[in-house]
């Protein structure tokens, strides 16, 4: 009798299932499948969004691979992402501990560290770009105290990737949160356990907490890699507050210092109007995502719930 | 000895909180400066006389408040949406059983991270061909369809109700739609607030969308509108930073009152 009400539940459920997911399947093929897909026949077609595509085969691939903007977008993004990716995991390991411990106030430590994640990014952003004045900026200020030669943060090419770099570090409360939580959730006894065995808090973190953690942080480096190829708004009101106009086209900061990779695309699709070329950048960074997204999901196969 | 070596992570963590909050107060007491004193070489970091000039030009010069009531427009649409659909879909990957749950989540989990620069040009297209470039509809529409971040949430929410409760209902009698709308949606409010919260955070600050999608000045959100003000005029720094001061103000309360979801929201799915 009860196997079989559980079979006849088990039939059921396909039908209100699916209903139940509906929107999200119509959203999932309108909204991502379709874009992708086409995004992929866009980038082997000349196309402007009015008109119709025309092919052209791999012509936007190799224009591409020929033009000395695209490489420098690129680098843009590498030189970005190789500092910006390990001070944001190493702060957010560094305060994560930190804040693991006894220590009085640490609940407003954590609002504190976590606000920057979350305020609007225009408005922190021009906080930044006040900040970073060359003139009457305080970071230049404080330097002047302390005897040493004002710097033009974002006017100067050789320092335009570090400011980038220093505002992302300021928001790296997502990550350390994560970290924290991931932290907390090691069974306390790991840790008596080391402190009967005599071991002092930079073994302890060595041998229980990292190992522990290991797949969040990761996770963690996976995912600021992928943001760090999506850097897009900071970037361009850093450029919008330089240059006074954006009507001029590809505006790429100081000797294109601030010229991301999604800048060059969205140049290339919204003022250029190649859009054919856009897609064909679009498809390349879809491919590097899909990448990491398929070593993320091997990752978190072992520590997001799957239920059954 | 022992107490030196205790209050070093305070110290470390008491430098760096001045460091982190060091960029909000310049915005606050530059906000309240006048324009003269914040571009004065000398110029200490609080202001000599307290002026209140900016947050009148922030209504004046800057149309804040219309601006704050488009985004609050879009912003209040997205979350209907967001509350309405996330549960039902969340409800069907974790309390029903069927083939397609699995299939159906191992997409949402491989879709969750795709860059929107990598699909904004065809569908940039898709609304320029149904006329609705210039409307709010593309920011808005998407969001009655479920985000995959959201049903990420939603799910690890809705897995931890019991699924005894599911099956004494059953045996009552009760339908799909009674379980759900009986028992899932307001046993999950927690998870329903989470997931409020972060469609409102990330649609109120939203840059790039109103970008494509919004080319009137009178339709400006506020995250374009305040990129447009450096654009457009010289800079009055002052009032600017009155502006963020103000944009970030909603964003700080909900903060205040709401951490715990905020926090809780971020650390179960370990996603931005």
């Amino acid at each position: 009798m009860l196997q079989r009400t559980k079979r006849r539940y088990r039939r059921d459920d396909t039908l209100a299932g699916f209903l139940f997911a509906f929107p999200w399947v119509v959203g999932f093929l309108v909204f991502q499948l379709y874009p992708i897909i086409m995004s992929g026949f866009y980038s082997f077609t000349k196309f402007n969004a009015v008109t119709a595509p025309i092919w052209v085969g791999l012509d936007n691939y190799t224009t591409l691979f020929k033009e000395p903007i695209f490489y420098k977008s690129l680098s843009n993004t590498l030189l970005y992402t190789s500092l910006a990716v390990p001070i944001t995991i190493f702060m957010g390991l560094l305060v994560a501990v930190l804040l693991n411990m006894k220590i009085p106030m640490r609940g407003i430590f954590r609002s504190l560290f976590f606000l920057p994640s979350i305020v609007p990014l225009v408005a922190s952003i021009l906080g930044w770009i006040w900040i970073f004045d060359p003139m009457y900026g305080y970071l230049n200020k404080i330097l002047g105290r302390m005897g040493l030669r004002p710097i033009n943060w974002l006017g100067n090419p050789s320092y335009t990737k570090l400011s980038l770099v220093i505002i992302t570090v300021w928001g790296f409360g997502t990550t350390m949160v994560i970290f924290l939580a991931a932290i907390q959730d090691i069974p306390r006894t790991y840790y008596e356990a080391a402190q009967l065995d005599g071991a002092n808090q930079v073994q302890t973190f060595w041998s229980i907490t990292l190992p522990n953690i290991a797949h969040v942080v990761m996770y963690q480096v996976i995912l600021c890699i992928i943001n760090s190829f999506q850097y897009f708004t900071q970037a361009y009101v850093i450029i919008t507050s330089q240059s006074g106009s954006m009507v001029s086209g590809m505006a790429g900061g100081p000797q294109n210092s601030l010229l991301m990779y999604p800048l060059l695309l969205f140049y290339n699709a919204f003022t250029q109007l190649e859009m054919g070329k856009a897609s064909a950048m679009a498809w390349l960074l879809f491919v590097f995502v899909g990448l990491l997204t398929l070593l993320i999901l091997k990752i978190s196969k072992r520590w997001m719930l799957y239920d059954d | 000895m022992d107490k030196i070596k205790k209050a070093i992570p305070y110290v470390i963590l008491l430098l760096l909180a001045i460091l982190y909050l060091f960029p909000f107060l310049i915005m606050f007491t530059t906000s309240f400066k006048t324009n003269a004193e914040a571009f004065e070489a000398g110029a200490g970091l609080f202001p000599r006389k307290i002026t209140f000039e900016n947050y009148r030009n922030v209504f004046e010069v800057i149309p804040f408040g219309r601006y704050l009531g488009n985004t609050l427009f879009i912003t209040l649409f997205n979350m209907a949406g967001a509350i309405l659909v996330t549960p039902m879909i969340a409800y069907s990957l974790s309390k029903l059983r069927w083939r397609g749950r699995r299939i159906i989540f191992t997409i949402v989990m491989s879709t969750m991270l795709i860059p929107y620069t990598a699909t904004m040009i065809p569908l940039y297209k898709l609304w320029v061909s149904f006329g609705l470039i210039g409307t709010y509809v593309p920011l808005i529409l998407p969001a009655f369809f479920g985000y995959p971040y959201y049903i990420v949430i939603m799910r690890q929410f809705m897995l931890s109700l019991p699924d005894e409760l599911f099956e004494a209902a059953t045996i009552d009698g009760c339908g799909h739609l009674r379980r759900f709308f009986n028992i899932a949606f307001p046993l999950s409010t927690p998870g329903i607030t989470t997931v409020a919260i972060f469609s409102f955070l990330f649609t109120f600050s939203d840059f790039l969308g109103p970008l494509l999608y919004i080319n009137k000045q009178t339709q400006f959100t506020l995250s374009l509108g305040l990129q447009a003000f450096l654009n457009e005029h010289t800079v009055e720094w002052t009032s600017l930073m009155a502006a963020s001061v103000m944009f970030i103000l909603p964003v700080l309360l909900l903060f205040i009152f709401a951490q715990r979801y905020f926090i809780e929201g971020i650390a179960t799915t370990g996603i931005k």
